[in-house]
């Protein structure tokens, strides 16, 4: 008896209080009948060996007392595909956010050990954005019904296929790219309240254009994220991806001209300041006009390439 | 996963795989007999009991978690009451009960049929 006590004590402990008396009388009743079974098999009282045979089939008592408990998982099957995908996702954002500013400034020479810490609290951070992305989902689970969720599907709904020779857009690469553009825009930020972040030597300083650029690069790297956060929900939207590529390369083209147009880009104090400036000046002018060539090449080469797809396919007439 | 020596994927267990199967299978069936049992007032102990003597096994700690599941989808009533000089909890179908379990036995007979045809 003195095992079947703290058995019952044991699953006790695990149970909702509420139904916790209950559940407890009606296990006694069913095991105290399965005693007196047994020791009318045996014919004598029952041993400690025996209560242990008796009780063992019946599981580990935090075992037993979970299969009273309604819920049995956070995520259920129907949200699970959900679940592990913007997990995935999440994290993959979250390695380039809480990494690769760092990254960026250990390989400019600026706090090297930067990115040993990072790489030491991503853990940390990575198990942030796990707990968050599942809380998210286990109340969605609990609070929406997942069989209206399955029969609400409409193959209607499903994306056109890809126009033919149109690259499926990979939602890995548009995650590295939110992540850079957020890690970017993060330095673009911190450099505009403390300039020491734009890595210049001393004698050097940036022209009066720094001041009005700030705030049109900075809102541009926040629709880029927004645009890119769009694509990862819905990569199927290719000719959105198109167009919003289009339109942020213009814009971005426009602040590159507008800054390469700019005098003097970098002013420099003293004669070795302003022969440094000078130099500077011109290797960013030439990566100003290399970098803008090489976006709107890319970015025209992708739209004819799939005007060029739809057109093979009849599908210019729509959208 | 584990590998045979060559590399390759070594086969699953045909005897673990049996058994998933097989308790998967019998899963499915356990609330059918449960209520199929019901229709007569019983409490856990001789419940069990007759369903043993049918060739359905529970175990110990599966059939009171299913019976108050059942319990509380309406489709059982149960009440405590003294037997024996105990107190047990005596459990029956209710009116929902009785329908759900005509439909599920329906559903049981169309999916033997079609089972004997293929099998």
């Amino acid at each position: 008896m003195a095992l079947l006590e703290r058995y019952l004590d044991a699953v006790g402990r695990h149970l909702p209080p509420a139904e916790e008396e209950d559940i407890l009388a009606e296990l006694r009743d069913d095991i105290q009948a399965k005693y007196d079974r047994r020791a009318e098999e045996l014919g004598r009282a029952l041993t400690q060996d025996d209560e242990a045979e008796l009780l063992r089939p019946y599981g580990r008592p935090i075992v037993l007392a979970s299969r009273y408990r309604k819920p049995q998982h956070l995520v259920g099957p129907a949200w699970f595909p959900f679940y592990w995908n913007t997990l995935k996702i999440a994290l993959a954002v979250a390695l380039i956010v809480a990494v690769g500013l760092p990254l960026v400034l250990a390989l400019m020479g600026r706090s090297p050990g930067a990115i040993v810490r990072a790489l030491f609290n991503f853990p940390e951070t990575a198990l942030t954005v796990f707990a968050w992305v599942t809380i998210v989902f286990a109340a969605v689970e609990a609070f929406t019904s997942s069989t209206k969720f399955r029969d609400n599907w409409d193959p209607r709904s499903l994306p056109r296929p890809r126009p033919a020779g149109v690259a499926r857009t990979s939602r890995f690469d548009v995650a590295i790219e939110l992540g850079v553009s957020a890690a970017f825009l993060g330095w673009w930020t911190a450099a505009h309240r403390s300039p020491d972040l734009l890595f210049l030597p001393p004698v050097v300083a940036l022209g009066p254009w720094w001041a009005s650029v700030y705030l049109p690069l900075a809102a541009l790297l926040l629709v880029s994220i927004v645009v890119k956060a769009v694509i990862l929900v819905r990569p199927d939207w290719t000719g959105f991806r198109l167009a919003a590529g289009l339109l942020t390369t213009a814009a971005g083209t426009a602040i590159a001209l507008f800054v390469a147009w700019s005098e003097p880009l970098l002013t420099g104090s003293g004669a070795g300041g302003e022969k440094l400036a000078g130099i500077l000046e011109s290797l960013l002018r030439w990566s100003i006009g290399v970098a803008v060539v090489i976006a709107v090449t890319t970015t025209a080469l992708e739209a004819w390439r799939y005007l060029r797809a739809r057109r093979r396919t009849g599908q210019v007439s729509t959208t | 996963m584990s590998r045979t020596a060559d590399g390759t994927p070594a086969p699953p267990d045909q005897g673990e795989v049996f058994e998933n199967l097989r308790q998967e299978l019998r899963r499915g069936t356990l609330v059918l007999a449960v209520l199929s049992e019901l229709r007569h007032e019983r409490y856990g102990y001789t419940l069990r009991s007759r369903l043993a003597q049918a060739g359905v096994e529970l175990d110990e700690g599966t059939l009171y978690p299913l019976l108050r599941r059942l319990e509380s989808q309406g489709l059982l009533a149960s009440e405590w009451r003294e037997e024996d000089n105990r107190r047990k909890r005596f459990y029956r179908l209710s009116p929902a009960g009785r329908a759900v379990l005509k439909q599920l036995a329906a559903e049981w007979q169309s999916i033997n049929t079609s089972l004997t045809r293929m099998l």
